[in-house]
């Protein structure tokens, strides 16, 4: 259980610690790990961004990005989604908010998405579920995402990994989520 | 082109000053650089207040115990830490609740709303309406017209009593005020450093923060500056944090400008450490280090983060017992405070968090009690930990060596965490403790790393109904840590506190219908909230029949129509008792129809002045009473179509008896400015106020200027009468204040002659300054010359009159013309002309 500023551990059971997660900020955010996005997320989907829109909602303006699925590993299979981000351009209003995610036409991503009963998708803590899909020097398709605090463990060698920011290939996360979700990380 | 000519014209007045950080305009790329910040514009803000607005659709899932009339109660507290900042004009004020269907008003206001969002998302918040640039004798700036604070609909796991909520909406509140994120553990830091807690909600840098943005009068002449530079080979180092500590004080920091140079203001007079560091690289969830919004240039484009560099005190050192302390005084800039710094490719330690262990469970932020409880920390950060050991070569020590490191520490503890041992010399003052991190010729600085304190969180058993001495059924809450200093919160709301026993505190609680459950809280004012240790098991308290009322009865609203753009005053009665002064909010459901100021004259009946925006749609609002934690039934009133321009009494007036002054007194003499009154109706123009009537006067300029008579204290309606026209506004008549009836040396009058001298003992003849014959501790009174304090050693009152005698001596002050001043509590007297020779 996260209690964000008061965050609370027994004494003496070190393993408790694990669950203090901190939040992040600006925005202020929780921070949560690759598995619970996964698990938490009603769609998980690599795609490329085809259109941009912009509308109100009461006083925000939202940005909706259509995104053309290119790979789907959760969620009611798609074709495209439309996803909405707090902040744009709207006319005279220009809203910005800090961590809000700019997403760009053209580009690819990986997307953590939650949708919600207004039926609004957004996504998994609002900078925390995008990645960069890029191809590296070798051919091979990469993610990226900022640094996070938290240890991660490299399952094969029980080592810590590097945390400037989140650099893997998209095959290894692909492999990750899955076993996630495999493990009940689905519902 | 336009926009230059204007930003070049506003440059021509502007101060150049900086300090803290906000959202930042730049006229162009290259220097000089002058920060042009969004903020309110108090010139469009009635009161200088800007007032938010809270969707009546709450959030859709609450925790247990917890309410929407809670969250509300909450977010009002929230948003009156920044109401309370002296040093900022800016106030901040609930205005009411708004209906779904309502339409986006286009006056100065936040809105407050909570929405669904994706797991992970707790808040956000920020300008989202700005006008052009424009400028006031602070300098050019961008002014924000309209912002938002969005909370998650689900607050099931930050319920709205937790300090959590609590200083989230504090935090978010400042965005929206103009406050971007800084890095030393302020509320505006982010949820990663910051050290604030619900007892001590904001820090010396979130205070300059806002003061810098709307300073007061004297704020600037009040408080001192250091500038200078930091550079790498020569080249200046954008964004780059430099930050100002007083070892075991505040600290308050700003970034460099994109050519490296900085200048932090606001800093109280004392000495500081100054060091620089680089803003850390950009965690998960931030798309910028800090998530902080880079500034941008005219045309709207961003400018780049500098380089990462090694941290390092003034002057070059990363030992702060090598560097030097910058003694800063008011009114005065420390220049060349420059920093030459060596480029890294990332900082070797960053984002480091602390928590101590008040009770059985880890608490952030750390306040460690050295007089019994566990005096050690845990910490986790970037860098730290290697191998579920301290990294290599790490040390760590608390600046200033008021507390230091055990030499055992720092300690394995987890694979994320280390353990620090804590100790605390005898001697010792309580307060803020910054700790210094020492890593592969790297340093880092944590602000506030934990608080000394010498006594354990407040904590509350039992809050149960008793009779107090006088048979008045009250509230005895029950704990460990309460002290008379205690503060008890029923959910957002304060308890009034009426005396103590030795098994705890008598309280009365805020009014609530029978039935309210409210989380009960203590908060101390060493910064320990009764939720470090209760956060997961909080007391309640359901109010029953004693406590508790019934339904409210109904009320009516007189008059029940207004005009765009004129300012009046409305009745607000209720059918029965239910107003209680002090407890009782006023409010509209838009900023179209603002109620200004609101006083319960008695149980049944409110006056109150309002304005209506000079383009506000028209339509029905509702007018909004809440009573403690009871709403009233609201009356609607209609926002007329615009028509003909009305005359009205603006409440903005002058005191010509008491310039300056914001009180009115009976048989003051009042100036008005009356907006659309024509000559004609000014030379017909009948006055009264109460019943009395008046005798107006219209000055050349248009104004009207009154002579009130002798009143009793508290609310009076002064109308306008000309023709069938009408005008009203509430005028509050204060008691006659304190006043210096003469003063003298031993028998001898002092005249302006002889004046006063430095060590002369004097005695002042005050008429009321309390009850006639009421002995007064000469502690609870205070002299000021010219704005500084003097020694009172003796008070006594003269037999038979409202009248006081205080002695006290006349310390160094410097020879020339000063006003004296006698204060007794919050009464303060007329201003008395002395000269010291």
């Amino acid at each position: 259980m996260r209690m964000g500023v008061m965050r609370r551990v027994p004494w003496g059971v070190f393993l408790a610690l694990w669950f203090v997660v901190p939040p992040v900020g600006a925005a202020t955010l929780e921070r949560l790990t690759l598995e619970e996005m996964a698990a938490k997320s009603t769609a998980i989907i690599r795609g490329r961004v085809i259109s941009l829109r912009t509308a109100q909602k009461g006083p925000l303006v939202y940005t909706y990005a259509t995104v053309q699925v290119q790979e789907q590993w959760k969620g009611a299979p798609a074709v495209r989604l439309e996803v909405a981000t707090p902040g744009g351009k709207l006319g005279t209003t220009e809203q910005h908010f800090a961590g809000a995610p700019d997403l760009s036409v053209g580009s690819e991503y990986l997307l953590f998405l939650w949708t919600g009963k207004n039926g609004l998708t957004q996504i998994i803590g609002l900078c925390q579920g995008i990645f960069d899909v890029k191809m590296d020097a070798s051919g091979q398709l990469t993610v990226r995402r900022a640094a996070i605090t938290e240890t991660l463990v490299d399952p094969a060698t029980r080592t810590p990994v590097t945390d400037d920011g989140m650099v893997m290939r998209l095959s290894d996360l692909r492999a990750r989520v899955s076993r996630t979700l495999a493990a009940g990380g689905a519902r | 082109m336009r926009l230059r000519a204007t930003i070049a014209a506003l440059l021509a007045f502007a101060t150049g000053a900086s300090g803290y950080y906000h959202f930042i305009h730049y006229s162009s790329r290259n220097g000089p650089f002058l920060a042009m910040p969004e903020k309110w514009d108090l010139a469009a803000l009635p009161d200088k207040t800007v007032r938010f607005f809270i969707s009546d659709l709450g959030p859709a899932q609450l925790g247990a115990n917890d309410s929407f009339t809670g969250v509300v109660t909450q977010l009002r507290a929230a948003a009156k830490v920044w109401n309370n900042v002296e040093t900022s004009e800016l106030r901040l004020a609930f205005g009411g609740f708004t209906p779904p269907d309502a339409p986006q008003s286009s006056s100065p206001g936040i809105d407050v709303l909570f929405d669904e969002m994706a797991p992970g998302i707790i808040a956000f918040g920020g300008p989202t309406k700005k006008g052009d640039l424009t400028g006031s004798a602070a300098g050019p700036f961008v002014p924000i017209q309209r912002a938002v604070v969005v909370f998650n609909k689900d607050l099931t796991t930050r319920p709205s009593y937790s300090d959590a909520f609590f200083l989230t909406a504090v935090h978010e509140f400042g965005h929206a005020l103009g406050l971007q994120h800084s890095l030393t553990s302020a509320t505006m830091s982010t949820e990663i450093t910051r050290a604030t807690s619900k007892a001590r909600p904001l820090a010396a840098d979130d205070i300059a923060g806002l003061s810098l943005l709307y300073p007061a009068s004297s704020y600037r002449s009040t408080t001192g500056s250091i500038s200078g530079r930091v550079s790498a080979e020569g080249v200046g180092v954008a964004l780059a944090s430099v930050v100002a500590i007083a070892a075991n004080g505040p600290a308050i920091s700003t970034l460099t400008h994109p050519d490296g140079t900085y200048r932090i203001d606001g800093l109280p007079a004392g000495s500081y450490y100054v060091y620089a560091h680089p803003l850390p690289p950009a965690l998960q969830g931030e798309l910028s280090p800090a998530n902080i919004t880079a500034p941008v240039d005219a045309s709207g484009q961003p400018f780049p983060f500098g380089p990462s560099f090694e941290t390092q005190f003034y002057p070059g050192t990363k030992d702060w017992r090598l560097a030097a302390q910058v003694p800063v005084s008011a009114g005065q800039t420390v220049e060349a405070v420059n920093f030459n710094v060596q480029r890294n490719t990332r900082p070797a330690i960053y984002a480091v968090q602390t928590y101590s262990y008040p009770g059985n469970y880890s608490v952030k932020p750390a306040y460690v009690n050295f007089n019994g409880g566990r005096p050690l920390l845990a910490v986790t950060g970037v860098g730290l930990v290697s191998n579920g050991a301290p990294a290599p070569g790490l040390s760590v020590s608390v600046l200033g060596g008021a507390s230091s490191i055990a030499p055992t520490s720092p300690r394995p503890f987890t694979s994320d965490y280390i353990l620090l041992d804590l100790i605390q010399p005898p001697g010792s003052i309580d307060g803020p403790r910054h700790l210094v991190f020492s890593l592969n010729n790297d340093i880092y600085v944590l602000p506030q790393g934990f608080t000394a304190v010498q006594a354990p969180p407040p904590a509350i058993a039992s809050v149960t109904p008793v009779l107090d001495g006088s048979g008045r059924a009250v509230l005895l809450a029950s704990g460990t840590g309460l002290t008379p200093d205690t503060r008890i919160l029923f959910d957002g709301l304060p308890a009034t506190l009426v005396g103590g026993t030795a098994q705890g505190l008598l309280v009365i609680p805020p009014p609530a219908p029978v039935g309210y459950r409210a989380v009960v809280t203590a908060i101390n004012p060493d910064g320990q909230t009764s939720m470090f240790v209760q956060a997961q098991a909080p007391v309640t308290f359901t109010y029953d029949s004693v406590f508790g009322s019934g339904d409210p009865p109904p009320i009516s609203v007189n008059p029940n129509a207004f005009t765009p753009g004129t300012e009046s005053f409305l009745e607000i009665t209720a059918a029965g008792p239910v107003f209680v002064d002090g407890a009782t909010f006023v409010g509209s459901a838009t900023s179209d129809l603002v109620i200004r100021r609101a006083w319960v004259v008695s149980p049944n009946r409110i006056l109150a002045n309002v304005i209506v925006a000079a383009d506000a749609a028209a339509g029905t609002v509702p007018v909004e009473v809440m009573v403690g934690f009871r709403s009233v039934q609201t009356a609607p009133v209609q926002i007329q179509s615009p028509g003909v321009r009305r005359a009205y009494i603006s409440a903005q007036f002058q005191n010509l008896s008491v310039p300056g002054s914001a009180s009115v007194f009976p048989g003051n003499t009042l100036l008005f400015n009356v907006p659309n009154l024509t000559p004609a109706q000014a030379a017909s123009l009948s006055a009264s106020i109460g019943d009395l009537r008046l005798t107006p006067i219209a000055t050349p300029t248009g104004q009207i200027q009154v002579t009130l008579p002798v009143l009793p204290p508290g609310p009076a309606i002064l109308r306008f009468q000309t023709g069938v026209d009408a005008m009203g506004i509430v005028i509050p008549i204060d008691p006659m204040p304190p006043s210096i009836v003469g003063l003298s040396l031993g028998s001898s009058p002092v005249d302006s002659v002889r004046g006063l001298r430095a060590g002369d003992v004097v005695t002042a003849v005050v008429s009321d300054l309390a009850e006639a014959g009421a002995a007064i501790p000469p502690p609870r009174v205070h002299v000021s010359l010219g704005g500084i304090e003097q020694l009172v050693f003796m008070v006594s009152p003269i037999p038979g009159a409202a009248l006081h005698q205080v002695q006290f001596v006349v310390g160094n002050v410097a020879p020339g013309s000063y006003t004296l001043t006698v204060s007794n509590d919050a009464r303060t007297s007329l201003p008395y002309p002395v000269v010291i020779r």
